[in-house]
C-alpha cells in the first residue's frame, strides 16, 4: 500500500515537473517581422494579418526544378497529418523570389496545386528583398534567358507574352520558418526535419492547448436525476496531459464516463485522470465515452445554456458553454 | 495484546510516513507553482555572464597594464614584457547566487615575450586571478601557479592595444546587461550615434536613448562575447567588430536567442582612454542548425 503511494505521489511529481518544462522553442530575437508584400489572390497583405496563427513560411520560385515542389510536398503531407484544429491555426507561407515571373495568378496555380490552403506570396523587388533580409534568407540568380522548354516544372504559365517564355533560375535558402501566433520567430526547420518532430513544434506554439467542439447535450426525461453531454476534446499541445476534474453548477456531480458492454451488459464507468497523449481527440458519443451530470438540480429541458468547466493537469480550466435547443 | 499493539505502532508509523511524504509533495507543488522556469534560466544566464565579463574586464586590464609597464604587479613577472598571448583559461566558482560570498578563479596560462640584454625571451605562465566580486576592488589576489620556458615567440599584435580593446568589449557588454562597470563614463557621450535594427523594429539615437529601447526588448538577459575583431581605421580610430551571444526572455516574455553583430568605432581620447563615436548592430540567424546557410 505505501509502495503504491510513494509511487502514485513520484509520478505525480514528475508530471508536475514536465508541466513546468519549457517546449524549447526560442524566439530568434532579429529573425523576422512584419512585412508588406502582395499574396496570390492579388491583394496587399501584411504578415500581421495573420497574428493569431502559427505560420511557416519559405522561400522557392515556381521554375525552380528541385527543391521548392518537394518542398510544397513535404508541407502538404505536414499539414495532412495534423490535427483539423491545428490546420486551422497554421497559414503556410510560400514567398518567391522571382517576383517578376511569378504573377499572383500564377503563383496561385502553383501554390493551389499541393494545398488550397497555402498562401503563395509574391510583389515588388523591394518587397520581397525586404522579407528575404528580414528573415536572413538568401537567393542569387544563377541562369538567365532560360528557354522555357528546358525547364522542368509542376504547372506551366499560360502566356502569350513570347518575352515570358524565357526564364531566370535562382538558388535560394531552404529554410522554413515557424513562426508563433504572435508573429516571433521560434524555430527553423527544413525538409530533412522529420515530420512528427514539426508537428509537434507546431502543436506546442498553440496558445489554447485544449480545443474543445460539437458540444450538445442528451435532452432527457422529465423528472431525470442525471444527464449527459457529447462532443469532442483534443490536446493541441506537444505534451500529455491530464483530464482532472470536470465541474458545473447543474448537478451535484460531474464526471466523465465511459460506456463498457460486458456479457451484453451496459455498464458506466468513471474514468478519473484520463490522459491525453499530444494530438489526441477524445470523441464524446453515446455508448461510448461522456460527459456524466448526477444529480441535477433542474432537468435539462428547462436550461437554455450549460455551463461547464475541464480542468487540465497543465492547460488548466478549459471552459465550455452547451447551447441547447428544445 | 502484543502483536495487537505492534500491529498498531506499524499503522501510526506508516500514517506518519504518508503524512510526511503528503507535505514534502504539497511543498514541491507549491514551489512548482511559484517556480518560473523562464526567469530562473534567465538569472542564471545573466549572473554567469556578469562574472565573466567582470573577470575578464579585470585581467584584460590587468594584461594592458603589464605591457604599458603601468602594473603594481610588475614584479612578479620578467621585465620588459613586450607581447603577451593567452593560450588557455578557465572560470571556477562562480556562486549560484549573486551575493554570496565565494570566491571565484580564474585560471589563465600566458606566454609572453620579453626582452633581455637586447633579445627576445619567452616564457609560459600559469596564474590564478582570485576575485570576491562583491568587494569595491574584486581584484583578491593573483597566484602563479607555474612557470616554465618556451621557445615559440609569439605576434607582436598581442600587445596593450589587443587587451585595452578587450577590456572594453567586456565593460561594454557589462553595460548592456545593466551594470555599472569601471569603465561607464566612456559611454557617456551624448554625440555618439547609435543605430540599431532588430528585424522590422529599427532604432537610431545617441547611445544612451538607443540603450534604453534595446532593454524593453533585451533588459532581461545576458550577453557572452564570441568574437572580437579590430582594425585601426585612422592613428586613433579604431574599429571593433563584435559577435555576441544573447540569451534572455523577451518582451513578450519569451525566452529568446540572438547573434548579435556590433560594429563599433572608438577613438583613442588619451593613455587608453577611449570615446565611442558610432555603434551599429544587427541580428543575425543563430546558429542552431547546420544546414541554414545552405542554398539550393
Amino acid at each position: 500500500m505505501l509502495k503504491k503511494i510513494i509511487l502514485g505521489l513520484l509520478l505525480g511529481f514528475s508530471v508536475a515537473n514536465l508541466a513546468n518544462s519549457n517546449n524549447g522553442l526560442s524566439v530568434l530575437s532579429g529573425v523576422g517581422g512584419n512585412f508588406s508584400a502582395v499574396d496570390m489572390h492579388n491583394k496587399p497583405m501584411q504578415l500581421d494579418d495573420y497574428k493569431g496563427k502559427i505560420v511557416i513560411l519559405g522561400f522557392g520560385y515556381t521554375n525552380c526544378a528541385d527543391v521548392c515542389p518537394f518542398t510544397l510536398g513535404y508541407l502538404k503531407q505536414l499539414y495532412e497529418q495534423l490535427p483539423k484544429f491545428a490546420q486551422e491555426k497554421l497559414q503556410i507561407m510560400f514567398v518567391t523570389v522571382d517576383p517578376e515571373y511569378d504573377t499572383p495568378k500564377h503563383l496561385k496555380e502553383f501554390v493551389s496545386y499541393f494545398n488550397q490552403n497555402f498562401l503563395g506570396i509574391t510583389g515588388t523587388r523591394e518587397q520581397i528583398d525586404n522579407i528575404v533580409q528580414l528573415f536572413k534568407a538568401r537567393y542569387t540568380q544563377i541562369g538567365d534567358n532560360i528557354d522555357v522548354e528546358n525547364v522542368r516544372r509542376v504547372i506551366h504559365k499560360k502566356t502569350s507574352d513570347k518575352t515570358e517564355d524565357k526564364v531566370r533560375l535562382y538558388s535560394h535558402s531552404v529554410t522554413l520558418y515557424l513562426l508563433d501566433q504572435d508573429g516571433e520567430t521560434r524555430n527553423i526547420s527544413y525538409t530533412g526535419t522529420p515530420k512528427k518532430e514539426f508537428i509537434t513544434r507546431i502543436l506546442s506554439l498553440l496558445k489554447n492547448p485544449i480545443k474543445t467542439e460539437n458540444f450538445r447535450m442528451k435532452q432527457s426525461a422529465k423528472n431525470a436525476k442525471s444527464g449527459a453531454a457529447y462532443g469532442e476534446i483534443t490536446n493541441l499541445s506537444g505534451a500529455e496531459d491530464v483530464l482532472l476534474s470536470i465541474s458545473s453548477s447543474i448537478a451535484k456531480k460531474t464526471q466523465l464516463h465511459e460506456t463498457q458492454v460486458v456479457d451484453g451488459f451496459a455498464k458506466m464507468v468513471h474514468r478519473s485522470n484520463k490522459v491525453f497523449a499530444p494530438g489526441q481527440t477524445l470523441v464524446l458519443k453515446p455508448m461510448s465515452y461522456h460527459i456524466m451530470f448526477m444529480g441535477l438540480n433542474k432537468p435539462i429541458n428547462n436550461l437554455k445554456i450549460v455551463d461547464l468547466v475541464l480542468t487540465f493537469k497543465n492547460a488548466g480550466d478549459v471552459p465550455i458553454s452547451i447551447k441547447l435547443r428544445h | 495484546m502484543q502483536p495487537k499493539a505492534s500491529q498498531n505502532i506499524n499503522t501510526l508509523k506508516c500514517l506518519y510516513l504518508v503524512l510526511c511524504l503528503l507535505g514534502l509533495y504539497s511543498t514541491s507543488v507549491n514551489a512548482l507553482v511559484e517556480y518560473n522556469p523562464i526567469q530562473k534560466k534567465s538569472q542564471q544566464a545573466k549572473h554567469y555572464a556578469q562574472t565573466l565579463n567582470q573577470v575578464a574586464t579585470i585581467v584584460m586590464g590587468h594584461y594592458a597594464n603589464l605591457l604599458k609597464n603601468q602594473s603594481t604587479h610588475l614584479g612578479n613577472y620578467p621585465k620588459n614584457i613586450k607581447n603577451i598571448q593567452i593560450i588557455d583559461a578557465k572560470l571556477k566558482g562562480i556562486p549560484s547566487q549573486p551575493k554570496q560570498q565565494i570566491q571565484t578563479e580564474f585560471t589563465v596560462t600566458i606566454q609572453l615575450n620579453y626582452l633581455e640584454n637586447h633579445t627576445i625571451k619567452t616564457q609560459q605562465i600559469q596564474e590564478a586571478f582570485i576575485f570576491n566580486l562583491n568587494k569595491d576592488n574584486p581584484l583578491v589576489q593573483i597566484v602563479q601557479l607555474q612557470q616554465a620556458l618556451n621557445s615559440r615567440i609569439i605576434g607582436s599584435e598581442f600587445d596593450a592595444l589587443h587587451y585595452l580593446n578587450r577590456q572594453f568589449a567586456y565593460s561594454w557588454l557589462l553595460l548592456l546587461d545593466g551594470y555599472n562597470t569601471p569603465h561607464s563614463d566612456l559611454f557617456d557621450d551624448n554625440s555618439a550615434n547609435y543605430q540599431l535594427v532588430i528585424g522590422a523594429r529599427n532604432y537610431s539615437g545617441t547611445v544612451h536613448e538607443t540603450l534604453k529601447k534595446r532593454t524593453a526588448w533585451m533588459g532581461k538577459g545576458a550577453h557572452l562575447l564570441r568574437s572580437i575583431k579590430a582594425v585601426n581605421t585612422s592613428n586613433n580610430t579604431i574599429q571593433l567588430s563584435l559577435i555576441i551571444d544573447w540569451k534572455g526572455v523577451s518582451a513578450n516574455n519569451k525566452w529568446s536567442i540572438a547573434k548579435i553583430k556590433q560594429i563599433i568605432e572608438i577613438k583613442k581620447i588619451d593613455r587608453g582612454i577611449y570615446k565611442i563615436i558610432d555603434v551599429n548592430e544587427q541580428h543575425l540567424l543563430p546558429d542552431i542548425a547546420p544546414w541554414e546557410k545552405i542554398l539550393c
